[in-house]
């Protein structure tokens, strides 16, 4: 089955600025798909418009099969985005609240919210700055408590914004392992071209003019060429 | 003249990120008692206080305030820093009244205001935020309201940062004595940089909360009723009834 879907997708933001331009792109379930590409080549707009997001301008995209047009309730369940700024995510006033809040939304029974809440609070090492406002957290400590509050549901896609941006080499590592460790669909769009063969499949490169250059395997990252040509190297 | 202009708002803008965030002290005798008795206790002087212009009565609760402070090891110090500028600004505003309605009523008005704000920071430094938009919830305050109030206490904080930030950017690329015009100038353009910033964050958060789901709902506590809530209720109705005898 597939698992996101887009049909000719050109998103152009409100002030006329190209987002990305005639995309075409078919992610299987549970495949892992990089995306990457110059700064300002789309990256972080094609995460956006293929989790739902945005609305593409123009085309079509499907999460899952159901086609993304106002249909955002029926795919919020299965799709996980991490952004690049976790600032832009945390909004409570404690961590705490932070990993409480979507099964809140989701109607999660409480007792189970809590037991989902203090495992992942574990596994991300974050059970000591439970009570913390997130504002006042490192980057690394806000990255994690980002991971874990989407992880925690258990997104069968789940799309990452530059998970490795800002952070340092112990959260990287630590993040690494965990993508790895994940078993739905990956769609992680990086200039950590590094962490890319151990994390992803397949990679979709974007060129200059926001499109989408080559899709291919791994062995992509050494088409030095290709990636000169695209502004990645 | 305009750099103090721009010291004093960079130091406004450190004061006013200080006073908004969260700053829980966690042992003392407030932190022990329930959030939906202490916030309801609190409103309750709050009330009081600004219900009067009787200088004594205000006292009354100004020195409640200040035994409910020690108890929860509230300093004084924390207290002044956090009231002083909200004190100036109310007698600024009131000064004027001085020449109609008299010095006693711009006093009282002035000291009803600084004994309000010590309440209102009494229960925010003993208490976490999220447990007070707990406690507006089990009194159905409506939801839309509470969960506004909760991303302003958020996004007010992050606003000061990123106003901070472009405050500090200006000074460290300032490389001459600016005129006049030039530092208007520039100031306008920092400003117009900052509110697109901050409109461009609050596009992402939208987007991160569409993500999360937006429809504000948040789990319920059950309450509780022990030895410091029963105490709270003596304290309160006892500066009640000193209040009414005043």
């Amino acid at each position: 089955m597939k698992a996101v879907e887009a049909v000719d997708v050109t998103y152009i933001y409100p002030d006329g600025t190209v987002g990305v331009r005639n995309v075409n792109l078919s992610i299987e379930s549970g495949e892992k798909v990089a995306i990457v590409g110059a700064n300002g080549s789309g990256k972080s707009t094609l995460i956006h418009v293929l989790s739902g997001l945005l609305k593409p301008t123009k085309g079509i995209v499907r999460i899952l099969g159901v086609e993304v047009d106002g249909n955002f309730e029926a795919i919020r369940k299965n799709v996980g985005v991490i952004f690049q700024d976790p600032d832009d995510f945390l909004f409570n006033p404690t961590v705490r609240d932070e990993l409480l809040y979507t099964p809140a939304q989701l109607e999660i029974p409480y007792e189970k919210a809590l037991k989902l809440m203090e495992d992942y609070a574990k596994i991300f090492e974050i059970d000591h700055i439970l009570d913390k406002p997130p504002f006042r957290l490192s980057g690394g400590e806000k990255k994690r408590v980002e991971i874990a509050c989407v992880m925690m549901l258990k997104p069968k896609i789940l799309f990452m914004d530059e998970p490795t941006a800002n952070v340092d080499g112990r959260t990287r590592r630590k993040i690494i392992r965990f993508v790895r460790d994940y078993e739905g669909t990956l769609i992680i769009a990086t200039h950590d071209l590094s962490m890319i063969p151990e994390v992803a499949e397949k990679v979709v490169v974007l060129n200059l003019n926001k499109e989408v250059e080559a899709v291919g395997g791994v062995e992509l990252l050494e088409d030095y060429d290709l990636l000169e040509r695209c502004g990645v190297i | 003249m305009m750099e103090v202009v721009e010291r004093s708002l960079k130091s406004a803008t450190e004061y006013f990120q200080n006073f908004f965030s969260f700053e829980y002290h966690r042992s003392g005798f407030l932190q022990s008692v329930d959030v939906r008795l202490k916030l309801l206790g609190i409103v309750v002087l709050i009330l009081a206080t600004v219900s009067t212009f009787k200088i004594s009565k205000v006292f009354a609760i100004f020195f409640s305030a200040l035994v409910l402070a020690k108890l929860s090891n509230v300093g004084l110090r924390t207290l002044i820093s956090r009231v002083w500028l909200f004190t100036l600004f109310s007698f600024l505003i009131v000064l004027p009244l001085a020449f109609i309605e008299g010095w006693n009523y711009v006093l009282a008005f002035t000291f009803r205001v600084f004994t309000a704000i010590i309440l209102i920071q009494i229960l925010v430094l003993t208490t976490p935020f999220n447990e007070l938009f707990h406690a507006l919830r089990y009194f159905k305050i409506p939801e839309t309201l509470v969960f506004a109030l909760g991303i302003t206490y958020r996004y007010v904080y992050m606003m000061f940062t990123e106003l901070l930030r472009i405050l500090i950017a200006r000074e460290s690329r300032r490389l001459k004595k600016l005129s006049f015009r030039e530092i208007w100038e520039n100031g306008g353009k920092a400003l117009g940089a900052y509110f697109i910033r901050v409109f461009e964050k609050g596009e992402r958060v939208q987007m991160a909360m569409k993500i999360r789901g937006d429809r504000a709902r948040y789990y319920h506590r059950s309450f509780r009723i022990g030895t410091s809530e029963a105490l709270f209720i003596v304290f309160t109705t006892f500066v009640l009834t000193w209040w009414l005898m005043l």
